[in-house]
C-alpha cells in the first residue's frame, strides 16, 4: 500500500506520515500540485491525502485530472472554512472529506471505509446487506428492520439502496439528486430532505438520534456502517 | 395688571384729547372761513378733513366714529340756522347731515383698516426678522450646547427680555443658560428633573422635543406671557428652528461616534483574525501530533501528560474557531448560506457532534412529529446549537439532563436547551452573551472560555433575525431558547 500525501505544512504531512506509518503503510509526500502530479503519474498509489489549500494548484483541478484516468481513492483534507470547496470536490470524485484539525482515529477509519469500499465494488455486490437490526434484500426488494418487514415507496426505496450501496461514504445532495431523479434542480432539494425524512421515520427509533442515516449539514448524506 | 390698566387709562385720554382738539380747531377754523364768507360746502370738508385726521392718529374704529358725530352735531349747532341749538329749520340740512356722517364713518373706517393693516406688516416684518437672524446664527452653531447659547443669546437680543434655556444632559445632570441683559451665566446643576419641571410650569417656556424625547426648555420671563400669546406662530416657528438645529447637531454628533465605533470594531476585528489564522496551522500540528503521541506511547505519567497537550489544543483550536466565524459575522462579511434546512437533521447532527466526547452525558430530545423546514444557514445554526449543548455539558454532571427541544410557534420555529446541572449567577444574565464576558460563576478546573461561545450565538440568531434568550430554572440549572423565523 503506497500512500501519497499531499500537503505544504510539512509538519502536518509529518504526522499524517507518522500515522500511516504506524499502520504499516508507505508513504510518499508532496509540498505542491506539480509534484504530486508527477509522482501520481510515475507511482503506483493506493490512496491520496490531498489538502484542498494547496500553493501552486487547485485540489479540484488535480481530483479531476486524476479522475480523468484513474480511480484512486482520494481523501480530501481542509480548513473548516472551505464548505463550499468540500462539496465541490466530492463531486468532483474524491472519496470523503475531513475538517482540519482531524482525530487521527477517525481518520485511519475513513482510510478503512474507503478501502472496503472500493474492494467491494471490485466484487460482485453482495445480495443483502446487513447492519445492526437492519437488513435489505437487494434483489428481492425487501427492507427488514428487526426482522419485520418496512414498507417503502419506489423513490424512496431508490434513494435507500443509493446510500446503502454506498456505506460509509459522504454522498453530496447533488450526487443522491442526480443519480436517483436524474436531474438538480434547486427546488428538488426540498424533496430530497422530505424523502429523507420520510425514510428516517420508518427506519429511526427516534429521527434526531438517527442511527443509520447520519446528516452532513451543508454537504449531503451518509449511511453509517459500523 | 395695574400698570396695564394704567397704561391703557393714559392712553384713551389722550386719544380722547385728540379727538376733541382736532375737533374744536377745525370747528374754530370753520368759524374764521364762514367770517371770510365761504360757503358752507367748505365748512362741511373741514369737518370731514378733522375726522380723517383723527383716524390716523388714533386707534381703532371708535374715536373715528366718535369724531364724526361730534363734527355733525358741532356743525348743526354753530353753523345752522337757528344758530348755537341743535335744531333745525331748513329740512335739506338733514340730507346733507347722513350725507356727512356716511362720509365721515366711512373716512375713518378705512383709515383705520389702512393703519391696521400697516401694522400687521410691520409686526409681519419684524418676525420675518427675527426668525432670519435666528436661522442664519444657528447655522453657525456646531453642538448642541453651542446651539442652546446662540439661539437663548439671539432671543434675548431680539425680544429684549432674559431668557433661560435648560439643557437635559443625561438623567441626573442638566445645564441652565441664563441670559440678563445680553450677559452670559452658564451653570452646570445636577438638578432634579421634577424640580426642573416646576421651574417650567412656572414660566412660559417650550419644550424642545427630539424623537419623542424632551431634551430642553426655553423658558421666558412671566411678562411675555401676553406677547407670547398674541404670536403664537412666531414662537412655535422659533421653537421649530431650534429643535431643526438640535437635531442636526445630535444627529451628526451620533454619526461621528458611530463612525469611531465602526473603525475601533474594525481594527480589533482584523486583529483578532489575522491572529486567529496564524494560529490555526500550528494548532492543527500540535493536535495531529499529541493524538499521534497519545496513542503510541505506553508509559503511564507521560500518557497524561500527553493526553491534557491533546485537550488544550482541541480547546484552543475551537475557540480560534469560533473568533474567526465571529469576526467574519460581525463584519458582515459571511456571506450567509440561507436555505430551507430540515429542523431534524440539523439538531441530530449537532448534538451527535457535541456529545462526541462526553459519552456518559445523556441528551434527550423532544421534536415534532412533523418535519419542520426552516429557512437558515444549516452550518450556522449546528455552531449554535453545538455551543449550547456544549454550554450544558460543561455545567452538568452525567447524572443531570439535558433537554433539547423545538417546536413551532406562531410563525417561529422555538429552539430550547435546557439542563438541571448549574445555574447561571444571576447578574451575569444580562452580560451573558457579551463578547470576553467571563462570567463569576466559577466551575473549578474548567475551561471556561472567554464567553465566545455564547456571544457568536447570539451574532448568528441576530444575523438570521431571531433572537436567544438564558433563563435559570426554578429547580436549578438554565435554559438557553432562541428562535428563528419559519
Amino acid at each position: 500500500m503506497l500512500f501519497l500525501i499531499v500537503e505544504d505544512d510539512k509538519q502536518i504531512r509529518n504526522f499524517i506520515n507518522f500515522s500511516l506509518k504506524s499502520q504499516n503503510y508507505d508513504c510518499m509526500e508532496a509540498s505542491t500540485g506539480k509534484e504530486a502530479m508527477n509522482i501520481i503519474a510515475t507511482q503506483n498509489i493506493s490512496m491520496i491525502i490531498l489538502d484542498l489549500g494547496l500553493p501552486d494548484m487547485d485540489g479540484i483541478d488535480i481530483i479531476k485530472t486524476v479522475r480523468g484516468f484513474s480511480d484512486i481513492p482520494i481523501i480530501v483534507v481542509s480548513s473548516r472554512d472551505q464548505d463550499n470547496e468540500k462539496v465541490e470536490a466530492l463531486d468532483a470524485g474524491a472519496d470523503d472529506y475531513l475538517t482540519k484539525p482531524f482525530s487521527i482515529k477517525e481518520f485511519l477509519a475513513r482510510i478503512r471505509v474507503v478501502f472496503r469500499h472500493k474492494g467491494n465494488s471490485r466484487t460482485e455486490a453482495p445480495k443483502i446487506y446487513k447492519v445492526a437490526d437492519l437488513e435489505i434484500d437487494l434483489e428481492k426488494h425487501i427492507v427488514l428492520l428487526e426482522g419485520k418487514e418496512v414498507h417503502f415507496t419506489p423513490m424512496e426505496y431508490n434513494v435507500l439502496t443509493l446510500l446503502v450501496k454506498n456505506a460509509g461514504k459522504v454522498l453530496t445532495h447533488n450526487y443522491i439528486l442526480k443519480e436517483v431523479w436524474g436531474s438538480y434542480i434547486e427546488s428538488d432539494m426540498q424533496s430530497l430532505r422530505v424523502f429523507m425524512a420520510n425514510i428516517r421515520r420508518k427506519l429511526e427509533k427516534s429521527p434526531a438520534k438517527p442511527r443509520y442515516i447520519l446528516t452532513e449539514v451543508g454537504i449531503g448524506y451518509r449511511f453509517a456502517d459500523e | 395688571m395695574l400698570t396695564l390698566d394704567r397704561k391703557n387709562y393714559s392712553n384713551i385720554i389722550k386719544q380722547c384729547a385728540v379727538t376733541i382738539s382736532l375737533n374744536a380747531s377745525s370747528t374754530l377754523l370753520s368759524l374764521m372761513i364762514q367770517h371770510l364768507g365761504f360757503n358752507e360746502a367748505n365748512i362741511v370738508v373741514i369737518y370731514l378733513l378733522s375726522v380723517l385726521i383723527t383716524s390716523r392718529y388714533t386707534k381703532g374704529y371708535t374715536y373715528g366714529i366718535v369724531a364724526s358725530v361730534i363734527s355733525i352735531l358741532s356743525f348743526n349747532f354753530f353753523f345752522t340756522i337757528p344758530l348755537y341749538t341743535f335744531k333745525v329749520e331748513d329740512k335739506s340740512y338733514y340730507f346733507t347731515f347722513i350725507v356727512m356722517l356716511t362720509s365721515a364713518v366711512f373716512t375713518s373706517a378705512l383709515t383705520s383698516k389702512l393703519l391696521h393693516s400697516k401694522e400687521m406688516t410691520d409686526d409681519r416684518e419684524k418676525q420675518a426678522h427675527i426668525l432670519y437672524s435666528l436661522t442664519s446664527s444657528l447655522a453657525k452653531t456646531s453642538e448642541v450646547l453651542d446651539v442652546a447659547k446662540v439661539s437663548s443669546k439671539c432671543l434675548s437680543n431680539l425680544l429684549v427680555c432674559d431668557i433661560s434655556c435648560i439643557l437635559a444632559n443625561d438623567k441626573s445632570k442638566s445645564q441652565i443658560l441664563t441670559v440678563k441683559k445680553g450677559c452670559f451665566d452658564i451653570n452646570n446643576i445636577e438638578a432634579d428633573w421634577n424640580e426642573i419641571e416646576i421651574f417650567v410650569k412656572n414660566h412660559p417656556s417650550f419644550p424642545i422635543k427630539i424623537r419623542g424625547k424632551c431634551i430642553s426648555y426655553i423658558c421666558f420671563p412671566q411678562e411675555m406671557d401676553e406677547m407670547i400669546e398674541s404670536n403664537k406662530f412666531l414662537f412655535d416657528s422659533i421653537v421649530m428652528q431650534i429643535t431643526i438645529a438640535m437635531e442636526r447637531e445630535i444627529l451628526i454628533e451620533e454619526k461621528e461616534n458611530a463612525n469611531t465605533e465602526t473603525q475601533n470594531e474594525r481594527f480589533k476585528n482584523n486583529l483578532l483574525r489575522s491572529i486567529s489564522h496564524d494560529l490555526r496551522t500550528p494548532l492543527t500540528r500540535i493536535t495531529g501530533a499529541s493524538e499521534m503521541l497519545y496513542h503510541s506511547l505506553k508509559e503511564d505519567e507521560s500518557l497524561k501528560l500527553v493526553s491534557e497537550i491533546y485537550e488544550d489544543s482541541r480547546w484552543l483550536t475551537k475557540l480560534v474557531e469560533n473568533i474567526l466565524s465571529l469576526t467574519r459575522i460581525q463584519e458582515g462579511r459571511l456571506a450567509l448560506n440561507i436555505k430551507k434546512e430540515a429542523v431534524e437533521e440539523i439538531v441530530a447532527e449537532s448534538i451527535a457532534r457535541a456529545s462526541k466526547y462526553y459519552p456518559d452525558h445523556k441528551v434527550s430530545i423532544n421534536l415534532p412529529d412533523e418535519v419542520l423546514f426552516v429557512p437558515m444557514d444549516g452550518k450556522l445554526i449546528e455552531q449554535v446549537l453545538i455551543n449550547l449543548v456544549d454550554n450544558a455539558i460543561k455545567h452538568t454532571t452525567p447524572q443531570n439532563e439535558i433537554i433539547v427541544s423545538i417546536w413551532p410557534e406562531g410563525g417561529k420555529v422555538w429552539f430550547e436547551v435546557y439542563n438541571n446541572g448549574l445555574s447561571i449567577n444571576e447578574n451575569d444574565i444580562p452580560n451573558l452573551f457579551k463578547m470576553f464576558y467571563v462570567g463569576s460563576n466559577k466551575i473549578p478546573d474548567s475551561r471556561h472560555g472567554m464567553g465566545l461561545g455564547l456571544s457568536i450565538c447570539k451574532a448568528i440568531i441576530n444575523y438570521h433575525g431571531g433572537e436567544i434568550y438564558a433563563e435559570n430554572n426554578e429547580e436549578g440549572g438554565a435554559t438557553f431558547k432562541f428562535y428563528l423565523k419559519a
